[in-house]
């Protein structure tokens, strides 16, 4: 029974106090933004990493990850409530949520979120302490070669799953693999494209990319946007959100369904909890006896998706602690705070750091079970928090960052890196270029040149080291599928424009 | 051009100045890659990296330019109000957090930037400012212990 010494080594470093407060301010953050439409869950993190630096690496990683689920969980009340969801995911929810809320029957639609949520992510949590030490084991197998696959897989996997055109997926993979060139080569210390700024040395900041792309960009497009206006709060009491028995009965086998689903697709490369909760909406409406009920209110068009998310959430650190290998964009910061923290996340991580690994995935249970009995009754203030106009919000946001990011180092060239990329971030937002792929190119960016070189100097400079290895050669395929799938997608888009008539 | 193709598939000039900068950044990136030394397979310099995303990067905005070269899509309605206030905001804070102080800087980004939604009185964004400038000072400088000075002095 040694996972459950480790499990009880993780209980006791997530309940000692300071662990605790800051698995709460986390999750509260994660909710307050979560409710916030145009504030992400990526932004946020990246607001609060620098002010984590004085902080215990464990204690900071709870924190972090409790923004991250935190906000899954205040995403489903705007949308809910408003209709107006405050994360990607939350669109889904809003689907069936908001009809429930227009019936009258917005209590026991925020209940079922909740409960859905928290069931979703302890099932997932479970697995994710079955499953990560077990990854590991098997990952101590793999040499440069393999990392590099695995590596490059992940970041086509993410490319060819995101929406709009392949191309400009693939463009912006590559842009954030070249801007991770930056600074000096690790091997030789040869400046690269540091244009003589003593600040490029260490190379772009983590924390200037990530606020530029998904903090200043989001403002810039937001600002003038329309807003909820008035918020009747107060209709919803506690006693309203207590479902019978009948609607109990009615969720646990969505809620089942929804997590499995989530749970699944979390932990593959390359999707992250945006796919896993469309899935889990649109296998219940196939298995459903009555399909034309669902976006009129359905109960199980909450709990499916509510729980798909959360457990995708969770699953989707598997990949990132046992392999080091970040499955989206999110897990690609995450990965990268934590490399700011001194910790290398990998098959070795686990057996190096116990501490840490399972203090953390013990905090990721007490943070669901402090956002199931706190949201609950404290509902009402989220939602007042929704009449926080936007012209004060943004002028504050724009401070957090320039403070974040200023603090970092103390350097003002800093500011004016997180300035460049809000605009090209904004210009990307206008044009379809998504950033996810970017910042997954940045953080792989430097991995993968060492594997590559590290795995072709074992080879004596042979090609052959990628498919002679059986592991690699599988993730090899894997990527030849879906590069050969990417192709045919692009000529096929080409081929349905040409189709259109010509003046 | 306009005339043949028509109003709907314009030839779009944002899209394709887009591809060119990528195609530009990819070849800069070849030719610097180069210069750093590209090295062979068994030893790899510190240029062989930057000369295969360099070379990837062109391939793809060539695909780009390609696939938009008449894109349905009408050129953006640039929100200039929101971009120039943000730009000048942060310039300002950037600027002025060494020369003047914290207090002074966040009040400038503060204001300025609100300036970038016209649907807000100057009263607001007054108060707002040196809300967020004071509180703000409070919150990092005194409570988190931030090295910042409030003033210059």
């Amino acid at each position: 029974m040694d996972i459950l010494t480790d499990i009880a080594l993780g209980f006791h470093r997530a309940i000692s106090p300071d662990a605790l407060l800051f698995c709460f301010v986390g999750v509260t953050i994660g909710t307050f933004v979560g409710v916030l439409p145009g504030v992400g869950a990526l932004a946020a993190v990246s607001l609060c990493l620098p002010f984590t630096y004085y902080l215990d690496p464990t204690v900071a990683l709870i924190m972090l990850a409790g923004i991250f689920y935190g906000a899954q969980y205040g995403g489903s009340i705007a949308s809910i409530l408003l209709n107006v969801p405050g994360t990607v995911t939350a669109a889904v929810t809003a689907l069936d949520g908001n009809p429930m809320t227009k019936q009258g029957r917005a209590g026991i639609a925020l209940f079922t979120a909740m409960i859905s949520s928290f069931i979703g992510g302890s099932i997932a949590i479970v697995l994710m302490m079955l499953f990560t030490p077990m990854l590991a084991q098997f990952a101590l197998r793999f040499s440069s070669a393999e990392y590099f696959m695995i590596m490059l897989l992940g970041l086509i996997a993410a490319s060819t799953i995101a929406p709009g055109s392949r191309l400009k997926s693939f463009a912006m993979m590559a842009a954030g693999l070249a801007i991770g060139l930056v600074g000096s080569d690790l091997n030789t210390g040869t400046m690269r494209f540091t244009f003589d700024r003593i600040e490029l040395t260490d190379g772009i900041s983590l924390v200037s990319i990530a606020m530029g792309l998904f903090g200043v960009a989001e403002i810039l497009s937001s600002i003038g946007g329309d807003r909820p206006e008035k918020i009747d709060v107060g209709k919803i009491r506690l006693k309203s959100m207590i479902p019978s028995r009948a609607e109990l009965g009615k969720i646990i086998k969505p809620i089942l369904r929804g997590t499995f689903t989530g749970a699944g697709i979390g932990a593959l490369p390359g999707s992250g909890a945006v796919v896993a909760t469309f899935m889990a909406y649109a296998i219940e409406k196939k298995v459903a006896k009555d399909p034309s009920r669902f976006g009129k209110g359905a109960i199980e068009g909450v709990a499916a998706p509510e729980a798909a998310n959360n457990a995708s959430v969770q699953t989707a650190f598997i990949p990132t602690l046992s392999l080091g290998i970040p499955g989206d964009a999110l897990m690609a910061f995450m990965l990268g705070a934590m490399l700011i923290h001194g910790i290398v996340p990998g098959p070795r991580f686990i057996i190096e750091q116990p501490v840490i690994f399972w203090g953390l995935v013990v905090s990721f249970w007490i943070g669901n079970l402090m956002l199931l009995v706190l949201n609950l009754p404290l509902i009402g203030i989220w939602v007042r928090m929704l009449s926080i106009p936007y012209h004060i919000l943004y002028p504050a946001m724009l401070f957090f960052i320039a403070i974040g990011v200023y603090s970092v180092h103390y350097q003002v060239f800093d500011i004016y890196m997180v300035l460049a990329f809000g605009f090209v971030g904004f210009f990307m937002n206008k044009f379809g270029y998504p950033a996810a792929p970017l910042l997954l190119g940045f953080i792989l960016g430097p991995l993968m040149e060492e594997h590559f070189k590290r795995a072709l100097l074992m080879s004596r400079g042979q090609f052959d080291i990628f498919w002679e290895r059986p592991i690699s050669a599988v993730f090899l395929a894997i990527v030849a599928m879906l590069l050969a799938y990417s192709l045919f997608s692009i000529v096929r888009r080409q081929k349905n424009s040409k189709n259109r008539p010509e003046a | 051009m306009t005339n043949r193709v028509g109003k709907t598939q314009r030839y779009n000039i944002w899209e394709s100045a887009i591809a060119v900068i990528l195609a530009l950044s990819g070849a800069y990136m070849v030719w610097q890659g180069l210069e750093y030394g590209f090295g062979s397979l068994r030893r790899m310099g510190p240029g062989f990296f930057p000369v295969t995303v360099g070379a990837a990067l062109i391939i793809l905005a060539l695909g780009i330019a390609f696939e938009t070269r008449s894109s349905t899509a009408s050129n953006p309605n640039l929100p200039w109000r929101p971009l120039i206030a943000i730009a000048v905001g942060l310039g300002a804070f950037a600027t002025f957090i060494n020369l003047l102080g914290a207090i002074p800087a966040t009040f400038m980004l503060i204001f300025v930037s609100m300036i970038g939604d016209r649907s807000v009185s100057w009263k607001t964004r007054l108060i707002t400012a040196a809300g967020i400038a004071v509180l703000g000072f409070l919150f990092f400088g005194i409570a988190f212990r931030l090295p910042i000075s409030a003033f210059w002095w």
